[in-house]
């Protein structure tokens, strides 16, 4: 520590008595492993995210009212736009690095989830969800969840044709609820579409409910980190389930990720100059009851909007007035058996296994047959979903009917993750048998392989 | 400063002769023109190129003329062209302007279209079917146009165009193996000849439905669409299906850098592998347990 910084520190110290405190902090003890730092891309993206955030909500207009533009760009002078496009287009073309700050947020949100999700990935297949981390996990699944309701909101705001489609579905949706669907359409877009309410609502779920949820959310997942410890790979001849080996936090730790920091805020920078990531001119203003011919998402929905497009337009009928619809199958009861899996898969495992005790090395998945099985059949499905989402690109690419690609979509999405999963389960079952283990029921009886070694 | 040898300055003579009695000719070519005008399709082109063209590369499949035949090779009708009301000057204008002939090709599948003939061997040949087929002239009917204006023409747009050619111009899926064309990168007349032939299966829009203001307008809006200069990689707006693209490059960009930044990825070292297998040394490692009452 330079003598300034430690002059300040004493100072501090006699006041407020954090010395005790700090040195433990500072003694904090990280494991390294690159994917260990995939959750700290995602907070530092976060960070960028409320600062650019910030910035676009001092021009930003949450209403769709009608408003004459006057500014610069010459599509749109002297239009009648509605409110909210109408401030996006100023942000874009009249202010000063508005459309840098929109594409460095609307990056810094592609990165943010995508991080969440790859980190999430390596949570479940090495198994860092087991006990005693079960509490961090659930967590983070709120925090994906928050994440997603963060990016739709977000794509929503601008209010261009793709927005005002992405709007017009998530009201489709709301409404094919059984028995309730119309009255919570209605309490949530207070009335029915299009209505002037949903982008000043939106807005409030954007820019306050949603990052104070998700800030705190975070604040509790790190808080939950720094009381239980990280896990770590395995090593050889070290007992991983007794001592945590890494970096300390404070000078290592903290060089590393500061580092990391800055090369992140660096990369978003160099794509916000290189891909226009949220230009909207030639999109328009969305006009109601209108529908351009390719309209996604964005990708971390498209599983979503895939079993949307490939689900068969059935509708039934239940006996006390409920209709079961196709998007209610699809946008509904889909992704809540996908959410309730990822909250029951922790206890399948540990029922299936019979297993007992902390565990805090990661293992290969490989080791744990159910979980290779499971996890490639889930991401395999979800990735087909994801791939039908696009079929009418996909479509015009390849030079093969539309109705084809749906097809093979409907057929490969049950079969492909079906037989990957029994395949990759079978795999790992006879990889344990070759080396004459089981699946270890405890991690004392598991690190005993890598002490001895 | 050199001077210039005698073969040097009398080749330049030459050309000069050359040039300017080439200009003399067309200046004396051009009333010529005018005046000879007996049919209508002399307005629009060289009757007599066309002929020849026509011979060339549609009579083939549509008949030396007109009705129509059998596209050699296959089982598909090439359409006649005489004798139909559909079928007129702008159509068959749009048509080989877009690329969609010759060579006759599926016009609904997804290839690229290779625009054969010039304007003026287009034009040509419209000429041609005009005199000999008498189908109508509706070319500066349907071409000459007012002052377009992007901003009205992307009202306009929106609300005819991009259920089928998407938002931004792009094309997109008409179902049962058919997909709607690019509309980017056109001139106005081009697009204007489109939405008043509606040529193959889309719709001709009348006057009543647009009017030439707005195809104007929407021919206006094409343009600046396609005149956006896009980022220094060149890439102008993103369909939320290619910036997904974007985004796995990001991510890997991401897991490359932390590859970097953190040194040497490690993985599961394998206790049953004879020799050192691994490669996770600690350099500079603290230890802490993991139960802090466990003080051994």
């Amino acid at each position: 520590m330079t003598p300034l910084f430690a002059k300040l520190f004493d100072q501090l110290d006699e006041r407020l008595h954090v010395r005790g405190d700090a040195r433990k902090a500072a003694n904090k003890v990280f494991p390294s492993n690159w994917s260990f730092l995939l959750g700290e891309v995602a907070l530092f993206s976060l960070v960028i995210l409320v600062l650019t955030g910030t910035f676009l909500t001092f021009f930003y207009s949450p209403n769709v009212e009608a408003v004459t533009y006057t500014g610069t760009n010459p599509v749109f002078a002297g239009r009648s736009l509605p409110a909210a496009f109408e401030s996006i287009v100023r942000l874009s073309s009249d202010i000063n690095g508005g459309l840098l700050f929109r594409r460095l947020h609307r990056g810094a949100s592609h990165l943010f989830i995508a991080t969440i999700v790859l980190h999430m990935l390596r949570i479940l297949l090495t198994g860092a969800f087991r006990k005693p981390r079960e509490i961090n996990y659930f967590v983070g699944i709120g925090l994906l969840t928050l994440a997603f309701g963060a990016g739709f909101t977000g794509y929503s705001l601008p209010y261009d044709s793709l927005a005002g489609t992405g709007i017009r579905i998530a009201y489709t949706e709301l409404l094919s609820l059984p028995l309730i669907g119309d009255r919570i359409a209605f309490w949530i877009f207070g009335g029915a579409f299009p209505t002037g309410d949903v982008i000043p609502r939106f807005f409030v779920l954007h820019v306050m409910i949603l990052p104070a949820a998700l800030i705190g959310t975070v604040g509790l997942h790190l808080f939950i980190i720094y009381r239980q410890k990280h896990t770590q790979f395995p090593r050889l001849g070290v007992d991983g389930h007794r001592l945590v080996l890494g970096k300390p936090l404070w000078p290592l730790q903290f060089a590393e990720s500061a580092t990391l920091f800055l090369w992140t805020a660096g990369l978003l920078a160099a794509a916000a100059v290189l891909i226009p990531w949220s230009d909207v001119t030639l999109l328009g203003p969305y006009v109601p009851g209108e529908v351009g011919n390719n309209a996604q998402p964005d990708w971390f929905l498209f599983w979503l909007e895939g079993a949307l497009r490939i689900f068969p337009p059935i509708e039934f009928g239940v006996p006390g007035g409920m209709i079961i619809s196709g998007p209610f199958v699809a946008g509904v009861v889909l992704p809540g058996l996908i959410f309730a899996f990822l909250g029951i898969y922790p206890f399948i495992e540990k029922r299936r296994y019979k297993l007992e005790g902390e565990w805090h090395v990661l293992q290969n998945p490989l080791e744990i047959p159910l979980r290779a099985g499971v996890m490639l059949g889930v991401f395999s499905a979800l990735l087909i979903l994801s791939a039908a989402a696009t079929n009418d690109i996909l479509s015009r690419m390849l030079g093969i009917p539309i109705e084809v690609i749906t097809w093979i979509a409907r057929v490969a999405v049950i079969v492909v993750p079906v037989v990957l999963g029994l395949g990759i389960a079978r795999y790992a079952r006879r990889r344990l048998d070759r080396k004459g283990r089981d699946v270890p029921t405890s991690e004392v009886e598991e690190q005993q392989r890598y002490i001895a070694a | 400063m050199r001077t210039l040898s005698p073969p040097m300055w009398r080749t330049l003579l030459g050309w000069l002769v050359v040039v300017a009695s080439g200009i003399g000719v067309a200046l004396w070519w051009a009333p010529g023109d005018v005046s000879a005008q007996v049919q209508p399709g002399d307005q629009i082109g060289d009757v007599a190129l066309g002929s020849q063209l026509y011979a060339q590369a549609c009579a083939q499949c549509h008949a030396s003329d007109g009705s129509g035949a059998t596209v050699p090779g296959t089982d598909r009708m090439a359409p006649p062209l005489s004798g139909q009301a559909d079928v007129t000057a702008a159509y068959v204008d749009l048509v080989m302007r877009t690329g969609r002939m010759p060579p006759a090709a599926n016009p609904f599948d997804n290839q690229p279209r290779v625009v054969v003939y010039d304007e003026a061997q287009r034009l040509a040949i419209v000429a041609y079917l005009v005199n000999e087929f008498g189908i109508t002239n509706n070319l500066s009917e349907v071409t000459q146009l007012p002052e377009g204006n992007a901003g009205s023409g992307q009202n306009v747009y929106a609300t005819n165009c991009a259920a089928c050619h998407g938002s931004t111009g792009s094309g997109g899926v008409a179902g049962g193996g058919a997909w709607t064309p690019t509309v980017t990168n056109y001139e106005p007349a081009t697009i204007a000849e489109a939405i008043r032939v509606g040529p193959f299966q889309m719709p001709a829009f009348g006057t009543d439905q647009i009017t030439d203001q707005e195809v104007a307008d929407v021919g206006a809006f094409l343009e600046e669409v396609s005149s956006e200069s896009g980022t220094p990689l060149g890439l102008i707006e993103l369909n939320p299906v290619f910036a997904s693209g974007f985004v796995a490059l990001l991510a890997l960009a991401t897991i490359l850098s932390l590859f970097w930044i953190s040194s040497k990825p490690t993985w599961f070292p394998d206790p049953e592998a004879d020799g050192d297998d691994d490669r996770s040394v600690p350099p500079s490692a603290s230890v802490t347990p993991i139960d802090p009452s466990d003080q051994s």
